[in-house]
C-alpha cells in the first residue's frame, strides 16, 4: 500500500518496536496509562447517564484508581517479576534438559545487563547531540550482536554426534510468564485492596466526599 | 516437558500483548466482584450493583481486546516494507496487535460500556423490589419527624452508609 509513508512502515516493522510491544511490562504500563485517560473521559461524555456532579465524581474516582494501579505497577513490578521468575526457573530447572537452556538464557541476561551498564557510561561521555545519537546506535548494534551470538551458540554434549543449538525460547517465555503472573497479582489483587484504603481519603482531601457523620446517641 | 514448560516455550516464541491484557481482564472480572461483595461497609444493594457493573465491564473488555487485536493484525501486510526481508511482516503484526489493544483500552471498551451498561443496569433494576418506597408510604407522623432529622432513614431501615456508586451510567469502578 503506497498511502502509508516509508518511515511509518519501517517503524512498525522494526525489531526495536516489536521487542517493546512484546515486553509485558511496557505493554501493560501503556495500556493502564491509556485507561487512565480514556475511561474518565468517556464517563464525562456520557451525558444521558447521571447528573454532572455524579459524573465528575465517578470520573475522578476512576482516574485515581487507574493512576494508583499504574503507580503500584511501575514501583513494585520489577521485584515481583524477579521473584516469580526465580521460582519459575527453579521449577523448570528440575528437568536437566530445561536447566541447560535456562542457564544459557540467564547467562545472556547477565551479559546484557553488563553491556547495558557499559553503554550507559559510553553514552554519557558523548560530546554533543550528534555524537550521542551515533553512540546510541553503536550501543544498540552491540546489544543485537551479543543476542545473536547467544542465539547461534551450539550446545556441547560429549558422547553425542549431534550438536543442537541452545534454545532461548524457554527462558524468554519463563520471563514473560513471570511478568504476566505478576501483572495479574498486582492489578487484580494488590491494586484493588490498596485503592480501597487510599481512594476515599484522597477523594475526601479533593473535596469530592464528605466525612461521614458519627451517629448521634 | 510439562505444561508450564510448553506454555513458556509458546510465550518465548511469540508473546502477544493481547495475552496479558486478556488474562488480567479475566481475573479482574472474577476477583473484583468477589472483593466488592466481601466489603462489609457497603449496603448489599449497592454491592450487587457495583459487582454487576465490574463483571460486565470485563465481560465487554475480553472479546473487544481479542477482536480488535485480531482485526488490526490483518493490516500487517500493508505496514511491512518488504515481506521478503527478515521478519518484517511478523514484527508489524505484533506492533499492530499492540495498537489494537491500545485502541480498545482508550476508546472501544469505554464507548461500548457507555452504550451497554444502562441496559444491563436497567435489567437489574427491574428485578429489584421497591422496598424503600413502601417504607416511606407507611411512615406515621411520629416517624416522619424522626426521618426529617435524618436518623430513621439512615439508621433504622437502612443501617449502611448511602452508596457513592452511581447506578445509571457507563463504566465505573
Amino acid at each position: 500500500m503506497k498511502i502509508i509513508p516509508m518511515p511509518v512502515k519501517r517503524f512498525m516493522s522494526s525489531t526495536k518496536t516489536a521487542e517493546f510491544v512484546e515486553n509485558t511490562f511496557f505493554a501493560v504500563s501503556v495500556e493502564t496509562a491509556l485507561k487512565m485517560a480514556g475511561r474518565p473521559t468517556f464517563i464525562m461524555l456520557d451525558k444521558e447517564a447521571d447528573s454532572p456532579e455524579k459524573r465528575k465524581y465517578a470520573a475522578v474516582k476512576e482516574m485515581l484508581y487507574q493512576g494508583l494501579c499504574l503507580g503500584l505497577y511501575l514501583s513494585f513490578m520489577t521485584p515481583v517479576k524477579g521473584f516469580i521468575y526465580n521460582k519459575l526457573s527453579k521449577f523448570l530447572s528440575k528437568n536437566p534438559e530445561n536447566k541447560v537452556h535456562i542457564d544459557h538464557f540467564n547467562r545472556m541476561q547477565d551479559n546484557l545487563h553488563e553491556l547495558e551498564e557499559e553503554n550507559e557510561l559510553m553514552i554519557k561521555s558523548a560530546r554533543d547531540k550528534f555524537h550521542k545519537k551515533e553512540l546510541k546506535k553503536e550501543a544498540y548494534d552491540k546489544i543485537l550482536k551479543l543476542k545473536e551470538s547467544f542465539e547461534t551458540r551450539v550446545l556441547k554434549i560429549e558422547d553425542s554426534i549431534h550438536s543442537p543449538k541452545y534454545d532461548l525460547r524457554l527462558g524468554k517465555g519463563a520471563k514473560e510468564l513471570s511478568a504476566i503472573i505478576g501483572s495479574i497479582l498486582m492489578l487484580t489483587i494488590v491494586a484493588p485492596q490498596v485503592s480501597h484504603v487510599l481512594i476515599h481519603p484522597i477523594m475526601n482531601v479533593l473535596g469530592f466526599e464528605k466525612k461521614p457523620d458519627k451517629a448521634k446517641p | 516437558m510439562g505444561l508450564v514448560g510448553k506454555l513458556c516455550e509458546t510465550l518465548g516464541k511469540a508473546n502477544e500483548p493481547v495475552y496479558t491484557v486478556v488474562a488480567v481482564a479475566c481475573f479482574k472480572g472474577i476477583l473484583r466482584p468477589i472483593f466488592t461483595m466481601m466489603d462489609k461497609h457497603q449496603d448489599p444493594e449497592t454491592k450487587k450493583y457495583a459487582a454487576i457493573r465490574e463483571g460486565s465491564t470485563e465481560l465487554i473488555a475480553v472479546p473487544t481486546y481479542l477482536f480488535l487485536s485480531w482485526a488490526v493484525q490483518k493490516l500487517a501486510p500493508a505496514f511491512a516494507p518488504d515481506k521478503t526481508i527478515g521478519r518484517t511482516l511478523e514484527h508489524s503484526q505484533r506492533t499492530l496487535g499492540f495498537l489494537g489493544v491500545c485502541f480498545a483500552a482508550l476508546y472501544a471498551i469505554p464507548k461500548l460500556c457507555n452504550v451497554a451498561m444502562p441496559h444491563v443496569m436497567k435489567a437489574f433494576k427491574r428485578d429489584k423490589p421497591k422496598e424503600k418506597q413502601e417504607y416511606l408510604g407507611t411512615a406515621t407522623p411520629v416517624f416522619d419527624g424522626i426521618a426529617k432529622n435524618g436518623n430513621l432513614l439512615s439508621n433504622a431501615k437502612h443501617p449502611y452508609p448511602k452508596s457513592q456508586i452511581n447506578t445509571g451510567g457507563g463504566l465505573r469502578i
